[in-house]
């Protein structure tokens, strides 16, 4: 039985063709992975399938039924909730409130917040999480955030839980736990529907895969488990639209002088005594549980924050931060603009903006940093989640070399496809090698091994241990939650 | 200390009580507004507006209850206004309530001219007849306390305190406020929210309107004299929040009441003593924008913000 389906569904952005004539039918009680290049239109299609975005053309049913209004309350009373890659909660508001919002329960013209807490805990009960109803959002980590999205997705009744990249931010750990709980889901007679750029994870959890290209639906069909090696070739394949190219050999690199010199830092609650030396032309790998001071780290170097005591020593630092929205992006900003910012004083001449030289570097940028559609004027907001990223990591590449010594990279990959992100690899990889001192910050342990000279486990706002990027994942993840008994 | 003791005088709070009133209504009102995420400086031609229907509607029919009513339901269709133009029509908030505002002002003397033949005031209105009689201090404060709108602006607060923390109206009025696209994400109908907000909103200042008018037992061209943008000053130095925002119109009250007091004294005092409740929005966005004292609260997060 098809509970979900899409029927010639289109939809456009100006000249862009986001999800063109895709017709597809989700079968019930399965878990549904879809893949594709950044800005194939994969977060597009789901938001039609949910409500969140009117098609221009086609349509949506759910049982067979179409969907009409096209909103998401008329989605979710029908059944169908979606997490997004951003995720939609009110920051300011408690755990219970984000849950209520849009489906409330009411007693005697008043919230029951009673009746909401018990129907919570039933929730919580059937994912197997555990949930403060009353904590607030702002004080969430990531993992929690995701759980209260989905949380609130089963709260209101979903038969089917759609799922844009929940992977992208968790731990390896985390996202293991994300999977057994998906698993329950599905168990219990729901459907689960998955977008995420990470194929082992289609071959290990998923039981059919659909890939996107260019708005189109290119391959849909069940995932073969019997040679997962071969599975996850045909994917990488499918997904790229050719073989993949061979992983170049690394450029070789020198150390030099130290480029980061962090000593005993301290910093609010977030760090408490952070000890950390990068030298030139080294790619030092930062590991841990996202929200143990990661995102202060960043803010350090780049200048955003103060330490409140210990010795920093940065030289001339490019950063990539850790979120893209907050302090990566201007969102309504042209691309142009944002690939250029805090550069636009060099781009000026007698203080008036060279426009010309602005859109050369933009231009020249955007091509290096193969950003889809590569068109500088579009605002930033209208790209896909992965091309965002892509111009936040091309912004701090380009400033390598000649003016930063330093480049600091939290998360460089995230929700970027897995042709850009071999990209993005060699290119820091290159930056290295031309001397450039490298600190990547990343809760992907492959991403951390492929790139480091050494791995920093960080644990609590400190470094816990430095060890060689051979260390096994049991070893990482012993380090990053602390169970300091194995060193 | 005579002069102490005449602040801390019976009259004095009397006066005060009064004269917090017309802040109190449009502060709630801005606290509801803009807790939906709608900037509203329109509260200032809201006040305004309801002040001359409050006495028309009163002069006409004889009644002062529907006199209030009349200034609720005017200050709500301003409200319905700038909602329609900021929300459905996307148009900046801050050009709304300024157009808004003169319209106000040249509105209300096109009417007070049609109805009255005047260009500077209405006839006289009697209002709520109530309470104790005397000119005594005691007997004031008893007739401030015991005043029908003295005690609808405390019911209001109230009100507003409950609504925006029990009530299914008032959680989705604050995650519209808070995060628009979070909102719509979770079914929340964002713009029918808001206008039903900023409406709610102008019904409260219009009310205040009404209190301006019948404390004067008439109405005056341009008599909200600047206190919608002070009652919004309250709103912001308390935060947005109701309650605190009803004991700062009290104080910005009692600041008024002082200068009324201050007869005989220099010019300049005065002008000192009008200026303080905006010198005192300056420090508590100063201090704001500092993160430092953590007494003042952040605006709400999608304040001016639409959904998409
Ligand atoms: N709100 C928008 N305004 C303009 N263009 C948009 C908007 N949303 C999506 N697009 C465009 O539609 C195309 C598909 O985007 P979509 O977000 O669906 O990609 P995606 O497959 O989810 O990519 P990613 O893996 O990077 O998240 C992209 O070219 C993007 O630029
Ligand atoms: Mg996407």
């Amino acid at each position: 039985m098809d509970v979900l389906a899409t029927r010639a569904v289109t939809r456009r952005y100006g000249a862009t063709l986001a999800v063109d004539a895709v017709s597809t039918c989700f079968e019930s009680g399965r878990l549904h992975a879809v893949i594709g290049e950044n800005g194939a239109g994969k977060s597009t299609l789901l938001k039609l399938a949910c409500g969140l975005v009117a098609p221009d053309a086609g349509s949506v049913a759910i049982d067979g039924q179409p969907l009409s209004p096209h909103t998401p309350r008329a989605a979710i009373a029908r059944g169908i909730g979606m997490v997004q890659q951003h995720f939609a909660l009110v920051e300011a508001m408690t755990v219970l409130e984000n849950v209520m919002l849009g489906a409330e329960p009411l007693r005697g013209g008043l919230l029951d917040e009673a009746e909401a807490r018990r129907r919570l805990a039933e929730v919580t009960r059937e994912l197997g999480v555990t949930l403060d109803p009353a904590a607030r959002v702002r004080e969430l980590g990531i993992g929690d955030r995701q759980r209260l999205e989905i949380a609130r997705v089963v709260y209101k009744g979903a038969r089917v839980v759609v799922l844009d990249e929940p992977t992208a931010v968790l731990v390896p750990r985390e996202a293991d736990a994300l999977y057994e709980m998906l698993a329950r889901l599905v168990a219990a007679g729901r459907t689960v529907i998955v977008v995420t750029h990470k194929l082992d994870e289609v071959v290990a959890h998923a039981q059919t895969v659909r890939v996107m290209r260019h708005g189109q639906l290119v391959l849909s069909r069940d995932v073969d488990h019997d040679d997962a090696e071969r599975e996850l070739r045909a994917l990488a394949a499918a997904v790229m639209g050719e073989d993949a190219p061979a992983q170049p050999a690394a450029p070789p690199r020198a150390c030099g002088t130290v480029v980061l010199d962090l000593d005993d830092v301290r910093l609010g609650r977030a760090l408490r005594g952070l000890t950390l030396k990068v030298h030139a032309g080294e790619i030092v790998g930062v590991a841990g549980v996202e929200g143990n001071g990661q995102r202060e780290l960043t803010r350090l170097i780049a200048g955003l924050e103060h330490a409140d005591s210990g010795r920093v020593d940065v030289a001339a630092a490019s950063v990539v931060h850790e979120d893209r929205h907050q302090e990566g992006l201007v969102l309504d900003a042209p691309v142009a603009d944002n690939l250029v910012l805090g550069e636009h004083a060099a781009l000026s001449r007698f203080g008036v903006l060279d426009a010309s030289a602005l859109r050369a570097t933009a231009h020249a940028r955007l091509t290096l940093g193969a950003v889809e559609p590569g068109d500088p004027s579009l605002l930033a907001r209208g790209l896909s989640g992965g091309n965002q990223q892509k111009v936040v990591v091309a912004r701090a590449l380009a400033r390598t070399g000649d003016r930063a010594k330093l480049l600091v990279a939290a998360h460089p990959t995230r929700g970027v496809d897995i042709g850009a992100a071999r990209l993005i690899h060699e290119r820091i990889r290159a930056a290295a090698s031309r001397g450039v001192g490298v600190l990547v910050i990343s809760s992907d342990l492959h991403e951390l091994r492929a790139l480091s000279d050494r791995i920093a486990v960080m644990v609590r706002g400190r470094i816990a241990q430095q060890v060689d990027p051979g260390a096994t994942n049991e070893r990482l993840g012993e380090l990053m939650l602390g169970e300091e008994g194995a060193a | 200390m005579s002069a102490l003791a005449a602040i801390f005088s019976a009259s004095m709070l009397a006066q005060t009580l009064g004269a917090s009133v017309p802040y109190i209504c449009a502060a709630q009102g801005g606290v509801v507004s803009e807790r939906s995420g709608v900037v509203n400086i329109a509260l200032e031609g809201t006040l305004l507006s309801g002040a001359l229907a409050a006495v028309a509607v009163a002069h006409a029919t004889g009644s002062a209850l529907l006199g209030v009513l009349g200034g609720a339901v005017a200050g709500g269709a301003i409200g319905m206004l700038h909602a329609l133009l900021v929300v459905k029509g996307r148009i900046d908030a801050i050009v709304s309530g300024i157009a808004l505002n003169l319209a106000a002002a040249g509105g209300t003397r096109v009417v007070l001219r049609a109805l009255y033949d005047s260009s500077s005031n209405s006839p006289s209105i009697e209002g709520f007849r109530f309470g104790a009689t005397g000119a005594g201090g005691g007997a004031m404060l008893v007739r401030a306390v015991a005043s029908p709108l003295f005690i609808a602006s405390v019911a209001a607060s109230i009100a507003v305190m409950f609504v925006l923390a029990r009530t299914r109206f008032g959680l989705r009025l604050r995650a519209c406020g808070e995060s628009p696209f979070a909102a719509a994400s979770a079914g929340v109908d964002v713009d029918r929210t808001r206008v039903a907000a900023v409406c709610l909103g102008g019904a409260l200042a219009g009310l205040g309107g009404a209190a301006l008018s019948f404390e004067q037992h008439q109405f005056q061209s341009g008599m909200s004299g600047g206190r919608g943008f002070i009652a919004l000053a309250a709103v912001i130095v308390a935060g947005w929040r109701p309650g605190r925002a009803a004991l700062a119109c009290v104080a910005f009250a009692a600041l008024d009441a002082l200068e009324g007091s201050l007869q005989g004294e220099s010019r300049a005092l005065h002008d000192v003593v009008a200026m303080l409740p905006y010198a005192a929005t300056l420090f508590a966005l100063a201090a704001l924008s500092l993160r430092k004292g953590a007494w003042v609260a952040a605006p709400p997060a999608g304040l001016g913000r639409h959904p998409d």
